[in-house]
């Protein structure tokens, strides 16, 4: 289950993050300090965790740990 | 006329609203004004420089900084000499430094300067006595250096202060802020300020808290890149800057410890 939500979560950032740029991106590549998360793809990012969940996300979940990397991202939110 | 206890406890004590969001010193609060003002000096140096700014700044920092574009409605206007818009009241302290050092190649880093400046902010009509005032004055510790000189010395300067207060009896502790401070206030950048935790504030849990006593900002390269500051032997040059409102320490420390000097702590007793 948690494979297959990374999987989905890696496409999605590939799509809507990357968007075609040539960079590689695994699961533990960090985010924030690659510079590929600015004001505009966080919202897609956390748009994309609430509609999974189906609920927004509160101030407590939204620290750095949660979302360093898609690794982080899946733990935190996806996993069981 | 003095409404709550808070205010005639403090307007005894010398801090008098003067009119809506200004406040007038005397007897007691002058002094712990000024010794608030050493006690900083002393407990965030050394630094290399020292600057005391003016109450006006130019529209060319005020653009630079991008402070017009995204808090027009906090801006002062001063009128009179030049064109209408061409200068303002100062709205941060810290622009000066970055004013001061706009195109320049620092030789060493980290540089470290300490500001006070008359401030000025338009608070839409809701200023608030004695903490949220529009006239006060700032003292900030600007730090202009590589993200990891930069990172180190926020820590360490977060680590001093919350010690250093706690050391006279002001209880409070760090917290990131989502206030809006340099970055446009748009939820996206709302967001990546608190998951970067770019603004943290001093909370005071005191008498009269919790308040924000004081607050630590890390721009990463908003501001060297604005004002094309760079680093002669190092990568991209970050700033941040720790700000404290003089008027409010001075409520906070006289709500504390009261109007009798014999009271204050030793850091601080005349």
């Amino acid at each position: 289950m948690a494979d297959s939500q990374e999987a989905q979560l890696l496409d999605f950032v590939r799509r809507r993050v990357l968007r075609g740029q040539r960079r590689s991106l695994d699961a533990g590549t960090p985010l924030f300090a690659s510079k590929l998360i600015d004001s505009i793809n966080i919202l897609y990012l956390i748009g994309y965790v609430e509609k999974r969940l189906g609920r927004r996300l509160n101030d407590k979940e939204l620290v750095m740990s949660n979302f360093r990397t898609v690794d982080a991202i899946i733990n935190a939110f996806f996993r069981d | 006329m003095p409404s709550s206890a808070t205010d005639r406890r403090l307007a005894e004590a010398g801090f008098v609203s003067s009119a809506p969001g200004a406040i007038v010193l005397a007897g007691p609060a002058a002094d712990l004004f000024q010794r608030w003002s050493r006690f900083l000096s002393e407990v965030l140096g050394p630094v290399d420089d020292r600057l005391t700014a003016p109450a006006f700044i130019d529209r060319h920092l005020m653009t630079a900084s991008r402070y017009l574009a995204q808090f027009p409605k906090q801006v002062v206007v001063a009128r009179g000499n030049g064109a209408p818009g061409s200068r303002y009241l100062t709205p941060a302290a810290c622009l000066h430094v970055y004013g001061q050092l706009e195109g320049e190649r620092l030789k060493y880093h980290p540089y470290a300067a300490l500001v006070t400046a008359p401030c000025a902010r338009s608070e839409r009509g809701r200023p608030m006595f004695p903490f949220r005032l529009s006239a006060f004055h700032m003292t900030e510790l600007v730090v202009i250096g590589d993200a990891q000189a930069i990172e180190a010395r926020a820590c360490q300067a977060e680590e001093i202060i919350v010690m250093a207060l706690a050391r006279l009896g002001i209880e409070g502790s760090m917290r990131a802020s989502t206030d809006a401070f340099f970055l446009p206030t748009s939820r996206g950048s709302k967001i990546l300020q608190q998951l970067k935790q770019l603004k943290r504030e001093f909370t005071w849990t005191g008498a009269a808290g919790p308040i924000a006593l004081g607050s630590i900002n890390r721009h990463e390269d908003f501001f060297t890149r604005r004002f094309r500051i760079t680093l002669a032997d190092a990568g991209g040059a970050q700033t941040f800057c720790l700000a404290f409102g003089l008027e409010r320490l001075t409520a906070a420390g006289l709500l504390t410890w009261g109007a009798d000097t014999a009271g204050w702590p030793a850091e601080l007793r005349p």
